[in-house]
């Protein structure tokens, strides 16, 4: 009698855990996170017009000054608060994306690491805001650089498919992907 | 660039008149060069002398007061060398280290764990993803442990070898004695007296950063809301 009392309250702290642990990870928000890559070289000049979709020509031909930008990648994903994803880029190189915390509407605090094989290149802890774009450059490639941004907002609704760009030319290598990491 | 060329520019960047590419090449160069930066602080060290002894001039104070403010100003300053890299293009041969746009200046005992590389495969995934038999009681503190998460990751940086702040600030800074900033580099050198600015208004926040064994550096545009982390040996070309 004694072993079936023990047992049913031990079930029943199971199904508050499981109800507790649902709720949690149904609370946690989703974050769109969008990583570009752009081989900007000096060999010929032309800019991808994806690049002016999604805002970002002003921005790289404000801060640097090669000739040619191309689009080489995009990829935009959602992932939950707390979860991390990795996006693979050109280069051999990887970027894991790690949402930390909604610290205020339109902001994201996230971990952004930068791989290349097993080695880390760089681990940072930012903060963007729904306009702010952060950039990682120098890695060689192609006889260009690779020109990496990262974005970052908080998914309208919870199912919210990653805007990815738009029209323009066809550019190889162009790897859309959708897909909600939890 | 090695010490004569960027000696002989030191003057000039600290008066913000180089064009961008100098002013960042030297700002690289001071990075990873002690002697540079020691005489780029004799240099400051003597503007704010200069600086003052003006100011106090023109508001009347008498001279014994202004050479007593020379004399304290002439004593070396224990936070000097930190509120210096305020003004620096982060750069360095293993870690990067430096204050950029208004934060206050690393705490050279401070060590952020969660950064280091040992614990890079993330402690803040194994706190989310806790197993089932602990469920319960990690779900009863998984609020308490994002909002600390949360706190951590506002916070500035405070562990050895990493950027505390780095912000592309909707507005520029204001900055009264900033050099001209050239274009493209504008919160790169930015004045550690100028106020800090808002979270709120910063679209990009940069707490902190670790680089593991190359050259690094990095800067902000504010005009585009955008931050640049520069990897490796190859110099960026940007623009002025």
């Amino acid at each position: 009698m004694k072993a079936a009392v023990v047992s049913s309250q031990l079930w029943v702290a199971l199904l508050l855990v499981l109800l507790s642990a649902g709720a949690a990870a149904a609370a946690a928000p989703l974050v769109v996170v969008e990583v570009g890559t752009v081989l900007g070289s000096d060999t010929t000049k032309r800019i991808d017009q994806r690049l002016i979709a999604h805002g970002m020509q002003a921005r790289l031909t404000r801060i640097f000054h090669y000739r040619s930008y191309e689009m080489m990648q995009l990829d935009a994903r959602n992932i939950a608060l707390g979860a991390s994803a990795p996006f693979t880029l050109p280069g051999g190189l990887e970027l894991r994306a790690h949402p930390r915390a909604v610290p205020a509407p339109g902001r994201v605090a996230l971990r952004v690491e930068l791989r290349q094989s097993e080695k880390i290149l760089m681990d940072t802890i930012l903060t963007l805001g729904d306009q702010g774009r952060v950039v990682l450059g120098g890695p060689g490639h192609d006889g260009g650089v690779l020109l990496i941004w990262v974005g970052a907002r908080v998914a309208a609704e919870a199912g919210e498919a990653p805007a990815l760009p738009a029209d323009g030319p066809a550019v190889e290598g162009l790897v859309p992907a959708h897909a909600t990491v939890e | 660039m090695n010490c004569p060329e960027a000696e002989s520019l030191l003057e000039a960047f600290h008066d913000g008149e180089l064009d961008g590419r100098l002013m960042r090449d030297t700002a690289i160069h001071l990075a990873g060069c002690t002697r540079c930066v020691a005489r780029l602080d004799e240099y400051e060290r003597v503007h704010a002398l200069v600086e003052e002894s003006v100011e106090a001039e023109l508001s009347g104070f008498d001279a014994g007061q202004v050479w007593a403010g020379i004399s304290e100003a002439l004593e070396p300053a224990p936070s000097r060398q930190s509120t210096w890299r305020g003004f620096r293009l982060a750069a360095a041969s293993t870690k990067v280290r430096g204050v950029l746009v208004g934060g206050p200046a690393e705490d050279e005992s401070g060590n952020d764990s969660w950064l280091a590389p040992a614990v890079s495969g993330s402690t803040a995934s194994r706190t989310v993803f806790f197993g089932g038999g602990m469920a319960l009681a990690a779900s009863l503190l998984f609020a308490f442990v994002l909002l600390g998460e949360e706190e951590a990751a506002l916070a500035p940086g405070d562990g050895p070898g990493q950027v505390a702040a780095v912000s592309a600030p909707t507005q520029p800074a204001p900055s009264a004695r900033v050099p001209s900033p050239p274009h493209g580099v504008a919160a790169a050198f930015p004045s550690t007296r100028a106020p800090v600015q808002h979270a709120q208004l910063q679209q990009v926040q940069i707490h902190s950063l670790n680089d593991f064994g190359g050259e690094m550096a990095m800067w902000a545009e504010p005009a585009g809301d955008t931050a640049v982390i520069w990897l490796g040996e190859t110099a960026p070309r940007a623009r002025r």
